[in-house]
């Protein structure tokens, strides 16, 4: 499954749900655990981390397998 | 993979058959190696097929056998956010950190931020002393390949693995999240005074004391899934302070661990059974070497180093890291992006 564009709404959805899907890699859980973090701390960093978190996505096909949560 | 506990002359000897291989051992006897492809790191415990061991004479050298070639780099703290520049298409990195320095402590705060670091795996250790030298001794990293010894730098090898061939890297983790309050940190670092306890503010140091908890436990954050320790090393009351083996992050939420009535069984349970684990790239804290007693006792079949604190992508601590090599593909995006920078 390709990853949808940086302007999709779920990855911002994903960086700021109470309740975020949980991921088999490693890799991809340490990625969206850290981008939540700085969005927690920051809610002004959402746009950069929500960039960030797409193009980690596009950039992976392992993290793409699992985007089942869309 | 290929793990073996050898002598200084034979770990030579194998040098100069032109393998591509990890080391720790003492000083002394990483001193004495010849150059080579090889990285190393002090530590002069291991887990071995014979269990625990404690040995400054020999080596433990995992023999990367499914890699095609291999480069290294050292990167002090200034220079390592270029840890994934020079990695290859398809491959892993693998990076020895010395303790208590500068760059141990800049990889653990800033390096989960740098770009590219989560596209490839990244596995490593951190290097140490005997703990009875802890203080006299400094922890040190080899590039064997240029021969340099460092006290204040991290030595990375990046590693090429064939077409047809991933690295794939996870942990196994003792401790859970046990029932106890929230507990949150208002900044990031190795030590802490200040925090909030289920969002009342508190002093740490007094919490620790005035609950009796057991420093054994780590503090047990989700990362998405992921449980990842950040273990005590001293409570200093008179000061109010408590020092870790990993920095606490703001805006993350810990608990202490759940009880664990035996340790050294949990361990058994937790490492236990696991295929062709002797076959793996692994590494183990030494905190559970020492709480789980594993010196004479041999765990699921895990050897490898064991470590001041371990690296699967990020700085852990508790935890058992293992990298293997399966069939499959390179993602090629990744690959092309491992390229690009």
């Amino acid at each position: 499954m390709a990853a949808p564009g940086k302007q999709d709404l779920c990855w911002q959805r994903l960086l700021t749900t109470e309740s975020p899907p949980e991921f088999k890699a490693l890799a991809t859980k340490l990625m969206v655990a850290r981008l939540r973090r700085e969005v927690k701390q920051k809610p002004s960093a959402l746009p950069t981390a929500t960039e960030e978190l797409s193009a980690f996505f596009s950039a992976n096909a392992f993290a793409q397998q699992e985007l089942t949560f869309l | 993979m290929k793990n073996l506990c050898l002598s200084p002359a034979e770990a030579a000897s194998l040098i100069r058959t032109g393998v591509i291989a990890v080391f720790a051992g003492s000083e002394d006897a990483l001193r004495s190696l010849p150059a080579g492809t090889w990285i190393g790191g002090t530590s002069p415990y291991f887990m071995t097929e014979a269990g625990g061991v404690v040995d400054t004479a020999r080596l433990f050298c995992t023999v990367l056998t499914g890699a095609v070639e291999a480069r290294t780099v050292a990167l002090t703290a200034a220079t390592l956010p270029q840890i994934v520049a020079g990695r290859f298409a398809n491959g892993f990195s693998y990076v020895l950190i010395p303790a208590f320095t500068e760059v141990h402590r800049t990889y653990a705060l800033d390096g989960p931020g740098y770009p590219g670091l989560c596209n490839q795996p990244v596995m490593g250790w951190v290097t140490g002393v005997l703990l009875s030298e802890l203080g006299s001794r400094t922890p040190k990293v080899f590039d064997g390949m240029t021969g340099a010894m460092h006290d204040n730098a991290a030595v990375v090898m990046h590693v090429r693995l064939p077409a047809g061939t991933v690295a794939q890297l996870d942990f196994i983790n003792l401790f859970a999240p046990g029932t106890g309050p929230k507990i949150a940190f208002p900044a990031d670092g190795f030590s802490a005074a200040a925090c909030t306890v289920d969002g009342v503010p508190a002093n740490f140091a007094q919490y620790v004391t005035d609950n009796a908890i057991d420093t054994k436990l780590p503090l047990v954050a989700d990362y998405a899934g992921a449980s990842v320790n950040v273990s005590i090393q001293a409570v200093d009351q008179a000061a109010g302070t408590v020092a870790f083996y990993a920095p606490v992050l703001a805006g993350e939420t810990y608990r202490f661990a759940r009880a664990i009535e035996d340790y050294a069984d949990a361990y058994a349970a937790g490492a236990g059974d696991t295929d062709n684990a002797g076959a793996m790239l692994a590494c183990n804290c030494i905190l559970n070497f020492l709480y789980a007693e594993l010196e004479g006792k041999t765990t699921g079949g895990f050897v490898g180093p064991v470590t001041f604190g371990e690296i699967a992508y990020v700085l852990l601590n508790q935890t058992l890291v293992r990298l293997q090599l399966l069939a499959g593909d390179a993602t090629p995006l990744a690959a092309e992006l491992a390229e690009a920078v």
